[in-house]
């Protein structure tokens, strides 16, 4: 079977811009840059489009963060998923469900609703209900974890996969294109500018190539001579049989460490973050973690206690310092433009990659994704973020 | 114990024996008759049913497929659960099926018609449509999640049950480690160490919270406690085991159907673990004598153990509240430490005539109480006033508290804390427990002050280590045992072996059985 948007061309010997990683994010980036004229597009993948993170993600999406530069970047990011599928011609499934971020204790509900002072500043939608009304949202959910939501009506989630081959129709319509099973080897360097890369010891020139390897944007930098301080990490997901809706809304838990939906299918997905560090180079899945998941969703939805577990799958993430993405150009090389560190990549590509081929095109680096240049990880500027359902350490 | 359930509410059933017993049953609330231990589905077919459900996209008729449960074509609602291969799942008395409703009947449905429309309705047509419009999409997404759904969500009753008999609503670990103090700390890492799952579950109540500073442990001298216990934490969990803040509110045997867990551990608030050993490290309480203003002053200058504080205070005025014969003589171990030392004589305590030398040849004050309320100056004690309206000039009380292990937890196991003396003095209660650590109830060990009531920081952390030492030598061992027992079942299994007594894998017997089956007649004679 053809996978959509995929070329059968074989590839030539320069293109203007290599995009290095045929997930969410390079295909996305590879469509905007056709958007603003720049047709002559590579995408080149190691295996098939969306064979990674891509496909393997929670797929929810959110903008109500705590601090200013996640809620500025994925609130563009937000405003384009409301938009993307009559954009694509095609569906993403973004079901504009809201999104509930719940409170199990008064101190997370009392850091929820620090929040929302920012929320207003920047003119994200969003608002703070209480036990009784966040009860109302997620019925099924056990009280004990419902002492509050922060609740965000535009939020929701999407399918990956029709998001990639949305995106992937889209491109190829425009002269992209997407080269399947075609391993980068080597990024060529002279003179400190990026020149093109290798692929199967055939020497590809680019004018520019653009790191969007996901969980392995590390090894490619490394190839163009670039330190990323960032991390290769596990995180498991589980979906169960299908039934008829009982969760509406996209819900994360900071007492779980969790996040889940129902899909219109009628599985249940979710997945949890049980350990700060869980570094990995395969795909493989742990008892350990299913367990995690199972016992936390039923504490959660005691209901699901009588459904079965249909697949339990992981994926690979790209973890920096500050879990922020690391996005721009990588001072040490001309020409080779970072769009890595991706941990919240799936429901950050509409906006993030629209930015990128602006700068790209023209050089102008958009104030919403400044905040998120390599530098401040080298140079120890992290950005601050206290909204994210995945292990932190224990604060001193 | 519970006794065995003798179905799963899965499907997976163990058939009862076969009878020709006719037992009721419903269909969508209707009425039916079938015999007991038949597969469900055959109990219908048997009633003229035949439809069991409807496909999503086509709303095509479904029914039994693959008999093997390997399909979902005969998967039904029963007794609230969905997903149940109806084609293998033994019918009971009373068991109500249902299946996704169609309109008018799931028999006859009108959806149906999209069937004759099969051709123009390529893959995923459904959604597909609306996408120029994602809030009329989510509208239509909600009616197709209506149709899709393989079933309703489970009943709470229907989950629960399932819940209770696999036990898996809960989270599991071979050592659940109560008290996060340094016996805890100190026992968790160990077996984190040794690759065990841990859990830690601490309530944030360290015994010497009050106290400046830890002392008499080399290297850690006048360290805060709180700093102690967070370094503690983090080596912790450096090794992968899990901390949870939290309350135990209660340990007990764990149901029969648990494999290998002994013990549920429940956390105030309804969280479970389950586990194969416990270890209690909860420390105790300081149960202070009845004066007034005591308890405010706790840790900062009344204080109960001259190892622990009597440095902090020497040369100072201590006033010693003596409230048994024991105390008198724990009143030379402070005048070890300061010359001006006032024993203050509680109601019922009368020296013996060798004390009253004892206290005299070493210079103590005597005075008769009782103490009636701490006198301050600022944030500063400065004496005590006695029930008479006398002061006693002091700069800091010493008290003897009783020491009462904190383990209400464990008495659904049926343990509680004996009463521990010190000669003839009570001075508290504690678990009892052998040379490692080991209660009276297999499986569940103590550490620390809960069962050493005089321990010091590094001698509950040494306390906690030989526990953890023996904890992990069980754990090893059992684990061995049902290595062999799984093995030689694996082996039974392939050679039936003439004896159905216990049989040593490699034993005679069974050597001749394998060489007989492998070489038949070539087979060498022994």
């Amino acid at each position: 079977m053809p996978i959509p948007g995929v070329t059968a061309r074989s590839l030539r010997d320069r293109y203007d811009v290599v995009i290095v990683g045929g997930g969410l994010q390079g295909i996305a980036l590879g469509y905007e840059l056709a958007k603003l004229g720049v047709a002559d597009v590579a995408v080149l993948d190691a295996s098939w489009p969306g064979a990674g993170a891509s496909g393997r993600n929670g797929e929810m999406i959110r903008s109500a963060f705590a601090s200013e530069e996640w809620c500025r970047l994925f609130d563009h990011c937000l405003d384009r998923w409301h938009g993307l599928s009559a954009e694509l011609d095609f569906n993403t499934l973004f079901t504009p469900a809201g999104y509930a971020v719940l409170a199990a204790t008064e101190a997370e509900a009392q850091g929820l609703r620090d929040q929302l002072p920012r929320h207003r500043e920047l003119g994200i939608e969003s608002e703070w209900v209480d036990a009784e009304r966040a009860r109302e949202i997620v019925p099924a959910a056990h009280p004990d974890f419902v002492r509050g939501a922060m609740w965000q009506r535009r939020g929701g989630f999407a399918h990956h996969d029709a998001v990639l081959w949305g995106y992937a129709r889209a491109a190829a319509r425009q002269g992209v294109e997407i080269h399947a099973f075609s391993a980068v080897e080597d990024v060529l360097v002279a003179g400190g500018r990026a020149e093109g890369v290798v692929v199967g010891g055939r020497r590809i020139g680019a004018g520019v190539v653009v790191d969007c390897a996901g969980a392995f944007a590390r090894e490619v930098a490394a190839m163009a001579g670039v330190a990323l301080p960032t991390q290769r990490l596990l995180l498991e997901i589980l979906v169960t049989e299908s039934v008829q809706p009982f969760l509406r809304p996209a819900v994360a838990s900071l007492a779980l460490m969790g996040y889940c939906h129902q899909t219109s299918r009628g599985e249940f997905v979710g997945g949890t973050e049980w350990k700060a560090e869980n570094p990995a180079d395969d795909m493989g899945v742990s008892l350990a973690g299913l367990r995690d998941m199972a016992s936390k969703w039923v504490r959660l939805f005691p209901q699901l206690a009588g459904l079965r577990v249909v697949r339990h799958w992981s994926g690979l993430v790209d973890h920096s310092p500050d879990l922020g993405p690391v996005l721009g150009p990588a001072p040490e090389v001309d020409g080779f433009v970072l769009c890595c560190g991706w941990i919240y990549g799936f429901m950050g590509a509409p906006g993030t990659s629209e930015l990128l081929a602006r700068y790209i095109v023209d050089g102008r680096m958009d104030p919403r994704m400044a905040p998120f240049g390599v530098d401040r990880l080298h140079e120890g500027r992290l950005v601050h973020e206290a909204a994210l359902a995945v292990p932190a350490e224990e604060p001193a | 114990m519970t006794p065995a359930p003798d179905l799963d509410p899965r499907g997976l059933r163990v058939s009862p024996a076969r009878s020709e017993r006719a037992v009721p049953f419903s269909l969508d609330g209707r009425e039916l008759v079938g015999i007991e231990g038949e597969p469900i589905a055959a109990a219908l077919h048997a009633q003229g049913v035949q439809v069991l459900g409807r496909s999503f996209k086509h709303r095509r008729p479904r029914g039994l497929h693959c008999v093997a449960d390997a399909c979902p074509s005969c998967s039904m609602q029963v007794n609230g659960l969905p997903g149940v291969a109806t084609c293998s799942a033994p019918l009971r008395a009373g068991d109500r099926v249902e299946r996704p409703k169609g309109a008018p009947s799931a028999e006859h449905d009108l959806l149906a018609a999209a069937d004759r429309l099969s051709a123009l309705t390529p893959v995923g047509f459904q959604y597909r449509r609306l996408r120029r419009s994602p809030r009329l999409f989510h509208h239509w997404e909600r009616v197709l999640a209506r149709l899709a759904g393989a079933g309703r969500p489970p009943t709470l009753e229907a989950a629960g049950a399932v819940s209770a008999g696999a036990g898996f609503a809960v989270e599991h670990c071979d050592v659940a480690v109560i008290g996060g103090g340094a016996a805890g700390l100190a026992a968790a890492t160990s077996l984190a160490r040794f690759r065990h799952r841990v859990v830690l579950v601490d309530a944030g109540e360290p015994r010497n919270a009050a106290a400046s500073g830890v002392h008499n442990y080399v290297s850690r001298d006048g360290m805060p406690p709180a700093e102690f216990l967070a370094a503690g934490r983090a080596e912790l969990r450096g090794y992968g085991a899990q901390l949870i803040d939290g309350c135990v509110v209660g340990v007990r045997p764990a149901p029969s159907s648990s494999a290998g867990s002994r013990f549920v551990v429940e956390l105030a608030g309804g969280r479970q673990l389950t586990t194969r050993r416990v270890l209690a490290a909860s420390g105790l309480v300081d149960v202070l004598p009845q004066v007034a203003g005591l308890a405010r002053r706790w840790g900062h200058d009344v204080l109960h153990c001259p190892y622990c504080h009597g440095w902090e205070v020497r040369d100072q005025r201590i006033a010693v509240l003596v409230s048994s014969a024991l105390a008198v003589h724990t009143t030379l171990l402070w005048r070890q430490l300061s010359p001006d030392v006032t024993l203050v004589l509680q109601a019922g305590v009368e020296p013996s005539d060798e004390q009253w030398e004892r206290l005299a040849a070493r210079g103590v004050t005597v005075v008769t109480g009782p103490a009636e309320e701490v006198v301050t100056a600022g944030d500063r004690l400065c004496g005590l006033r006695l029930a008479g309206g006398h002061v006693v000039d002091c700069d800091a009380v010493a008290v003897s508290t009783a020491l009462h292990a904190r383990v209400e937890f464990l008495a659904p196991l049926g343990l509680q804390p004996a009463p521990f003396a010190v000669g003839d003095t009570v001075i508290g209660s504690r678990v009892e427990a052998g040379p490692t650590g080991l209660t009276s109830v297999p499986g569940v060990y103590v550490a620390g002050n809960v069962t050493d009531l005089l321990g010091q920081v590094a001698g509950s952390v040494n306390s906690g280590l030989v526990a953890a030492a023996a904890i992990n030598m069980s754990l090893i061992e059992e684990d061995a045992d049902a290595a062999v027992a799984a093995t030689r079942l694996a082996v039974a299994s392939v050679v039936p072996l003439p004896d159905a007594s216990p049989v040593s894998v490699f034993s005679a017997a069974g050597e001749r059985e394998v060489c007989a089956r492998v070489l038949g007649d070539r087979r060498h004679g022994l």
